[in-house]
Formats: structure tokens, sequence, C-alpha cells
């Protein structure tokens, strides 16, 4: 008789663990379901497609060790400058390096356009963590100009999760 | 068998065996489930490091437990923080009893030179746990601090990247955490002694840093006789033992005994904390009883030796730890 009892009340749990489990694996199948972009607006594809593109940056840094990672970082900044995306590039600095040194946009836009060739060919030398700050030492020259025309230039960045990150470097005064 | 035989077989067996497999199935279905749960799980994506902050540097296989880990983030911080802004009072009542003893001989201000020379403007720093080691039943766990200036902030410019650094120290307390720092470790009094009709000589204290083992020891000269315990004269005079190795020490300076003169010598050898070896005992080994002794500065060296050659008696003493 108590074995019958035993019995029963297994496939009784078993039969609530099966319930349980299949609604939590309904919700999650739910929650991951694609959305359909054919009924979204052109604003709500905007974001989707941006959280997308995000989302696969990530999954590509994840993927990357530190010195990868930081040298795509610094190749980000770069490459908002050459675009004359300032906004961007200076959004990526870190908050006391810009009261430091370049307190509005405008200050930036002007240092960048005075120092920064148009192409930028960038090579790193070194890099040392120092807990979670980077340091990266770079050649820094005119693409398109002479290598005489290189200069030493330091990044220092903080990562504070995948593609969340700021940065600094040595300003040529 | 025809198809009723079947049936009534099926039938059985199913009334026999039903609540078996209905059992086999809720098995099947619930791993079924949980595999499909875990498939449909959000990934987690984080950026991979090096940095363990309490992942021991020396053996990767030893970390700090998490939630005492957390407590000695803490606690860095608030000394780090007091350091940085000049409430040195508080800083020194934070480091264990001991250090402030030992290290820095109750003395503030020797602390506060300390800290000066670490850090002689406001620093931001970062933390990484060295090595763990056990004493007795205490666990120490030895973290390297680095201080460095706000990189961040100035992206180096205009400046060499360069910071300082020290071995900041935790054990469990009766209190709690206790920390030593200025690559203080732990203090011990070995009271050991050896002796003979000469000499007597006592270790009286031993002040274990990271990277050096300091003693006092007490000679006390029995005889009407100089003694020379070292003077350069020889090598390896006082050396201390290890496993496999003997460490001479690490700035050599004669140690001459008057008859009946009793004296306290600091001795200070080269071993890091946590080589993995013991230190095991202090050796004298060129003890010299002198009947005639010039000393060792501009004189000749066939002086010496005729001296050494006349000397009363010539031993060896070694004190265990």
């Amino acid at each position: 008789m108590k074995v019958r009892d035993s019995g029963n009340k297994l496939i009784i749990f078993g039969i609530v663990a099966v319930i349980v489990l299949s609604i939590y694996a309904i919700r999650l199948a739910m929650a991951n379901k694609k959305p359909d972009v054919s009924k979204m607006t052109d604003d709500e594809i905007a974001i989707y497609l941006n959280e997308k593109i995000d989302e696969m940056e990530k999954e590509k840094l994840s993927e990357l060790g530190e010195r990868d990672r930081m040298e795509h970082y610094v190749a980000e900044f770069i490459s908002s400058i050459e675009k004359e995306d300032y906004e961007s590039a200076y959004e990526m600095l870190y908050g006391d390096f810009k009261t430091n040194y370049f307190p509005t946009l405008e200050n930036f836009k002007e240092y960048v356009s005075t120092k920064f060739p148009k192409f930028i060919a960038i090579e790193h030398t070194n890099i040392e963590r120092n807990g979670d700050t980077y340091v990266l030492w770079t050649n820094f020259s005119d693409s398109l100009g002479s290598k005489d025309s290189s200069v030493e230039m330091k990044f220092v960045i903080k990562e504070y999760d995948l593609n969340d990150f700021k940065m600094s470097f040595s300003v040529i005064l | 068998m025809n198809f009723t035989e079947f049936r009534l077989k099926a039938r059985h067996f199913f009334k026999k065996n039903g609540k078996l497999l209905f059992i086999i199935f809720l098995v099947w279905a619930v791993i079924f489930l949980v595999n499909l749960i875990l498939k449909f799980q959000p990934k987690v994506l984080a950026p991979s490091t090096t940095y363990e902050m309490h992942t021991s540097v020396l053996d990767s296989t030893s970390s700090v437990p998490t939630a005492t880990g957390s407590e000695i983030e803490k606690i860095i911080k608030e000394y780090i923080d007091c350091c940085n802004e000049g409430k040195y009072q508080k800083a020194f009542s934070m480091v264990s009893e001991d250090c402030r003893k030992n290290e820095f001989n109750d003395n503030i201000e020797i602390f506060m030179e300390y800290v000066l020379t670490k850090m002689p403007t406001p620093k931001t720093y970062s933390i990484q746990n060295y090595s763990n080691m056990t004493l007795g039943k205490k666990k120490i766990y030895i973290y390297e601090v680095k201080f460095f200036d706000d990189y961040l902030a100035t992206g180096l410019t205009g400046q060499m990247y360069g910071f300082t650094s020290d071995r900041i120290t935790f054990y469990q307390g009766d209190d709690g955490l206790e920390m030593n720092v200025g690559n203080y470790i732990y203090h011990t009094n070995p009271k050991r002694i050896s002796e003979n009709e000469y000499l007597k000589i006592d270790v009286t204290d031993r002040i274990v840093n990271y990277s050096i083992e300091t003693y006092t020891v007490k000679f006390t000269n029995k005889s009407k006789y100089t003694i020379v315990i070292s003077d350069n004269a020889e090598a390896d005079e006082v050396v201390l033992n290890l496993p496999n190795e003997f460490r001479n020490r690490s700035e050599v300076y004669s140690i001459v005994l008057e008859p009946g003169e009793t004296k306290d010598v600091q001795m200070v050898f080269k071993k890091f904390v946590d080589d993995g070896d013991d230190s095991l005992a202090l050796s004298f080994n060129l003890i010299r009883v002198m009947e005639q002794y010039s000393g060792t500065e501009d004189v000749e060296d066939e002086v010496i030796q005729n001296e050494i050659d006349n000397a009363i008696s010539k031993f060896s003493m070694t004190v265990d730890l």
C-alpha cells in the first residue's frame, strides 16, 4: 500500500513538474520569437535594426581577446573622426578627460581638425592592463604622408561591458 | 498469434506496466523541457578578460572566498580614500595592531612617510590577489595594490606610464578581517636559544615582510675574550637555512663582542614569504674566540690570518627556528 502511495505521489509530482516547465518553456519561446518586421513602422524597424546591429557587434566582440577589443575601440574612435562624426567620437571620451581638455564639442572639433590628419594610419605597439584600465601605445600618422610624420600617441581605455567603454588619449599640446 | 490475442496481450502489458511507462514518459518530458529551456535561455555575453581580482597570480587554482573578497575590496577602498584625503589617523587605525607596532613602531609619522612614498598625490588604484598562504590555522591573503595617477582623466598627456605598489595582507582576526600594509606580513617571537661556554645566542624576534625576513638576535659574550661572529673575513659567516639552500644577510656588517658584552643585532635576509620554503635555522658558521683581535679594516691579511690561527676556539652554532 505504501509503495503504491509513493508511486502515485511521484506521478503527481512529475505531472506538476511537466506543467510548470512547459509554461516556462512557452514563455521563453514567446520572448525569443522574432518580431514581424512587416507590421512595424519605419521608426520601429530602425530601432530593431540598431538593437540587432548592437547585438551582433557584442557577439563579435565577445569572441575577441582583450588586446583585439581595445584596438577595436580605438579603431571605432578613429573611424568616427575620419567620418567627421565628431559627436560620436566625443561621446566615447571619459568625462573628466573632456572636462580637462575639451570642455565643449567645439573645442574637440577644433583640436581634431588641426592635429589629426584627414586619413589616419595607426599602428599599435604595446598594451598594458592595470586593473580594469588598459593603456595602448600607438604610432599615429597620416596614411597619405611620409612615415616620418608618425607620432606616438597613448590611449587609455576603461571597458565597462562589451561595446560599453570610455577612453582618453595623450593630447598633443 | 492472431490480432485478438495480440490486442489482449498488449492490453495486459499496459495494464500491468502502465504506471511505469507513464513515469518513464514523465522523466523524458522533463528532460526534453529542460533542454528546450536551456536552448531558449538568452546568451549572456561578457568581455573576456585575464583580470581575476581575487584569484592568486602565483597559483591560479587558489582564490579568495567571494564574501571575503568583497569585504577586502571595501576595506582597501576606504583605506585608500582616507590616504588620498589626508585622513592618516583613520587610515592608521584601519591597520592591524600587530602591523602598527612592528612595521611603524606605533608612530603615525612613520606611517605618513610610508603613505607619502606610495601616494605623494591622490591616486587611483587597482587590486590583484597575489598569493594566499596558511600560517598555523590562519589563512593569509596577500594582495598587490598598484597606485597610479588617474590616467583616464589625463590620457597620459605629458606623463610617463608608471605606478607604485604595495603588498597589502588580510587575515581573519577576532573582530573580523585585519589588514597589514607596507609589505608587512606577520611577526613571531621565536625565543630560540643556543649556548656554550663562551657564547649565548638568543633569537628574540622575527618580522616577516613580503620579500625580507628580519631577525633580532641577542648575543651574550660569556667569556673574557673578544668574540667575532662576523667580520667579513670568511664567506657565509651568518646564513639563514632553507630546505635546499641558504641565504646570506642582505647587508653584511661586522658583529664583534667585547668580553662580557651583550648586544642586540638585527639581521635581514631576502626571502619571499610565498616561495614555499620554510626558514629552518640561523647558522653562525665561523665564530672565533680571539685572544688578540685587531679588526679587518686597514689590517694586513697576514695579521688577520695569524690572529685567526691563534684563536682560542673556533666553532659554529645553529639556532633552529
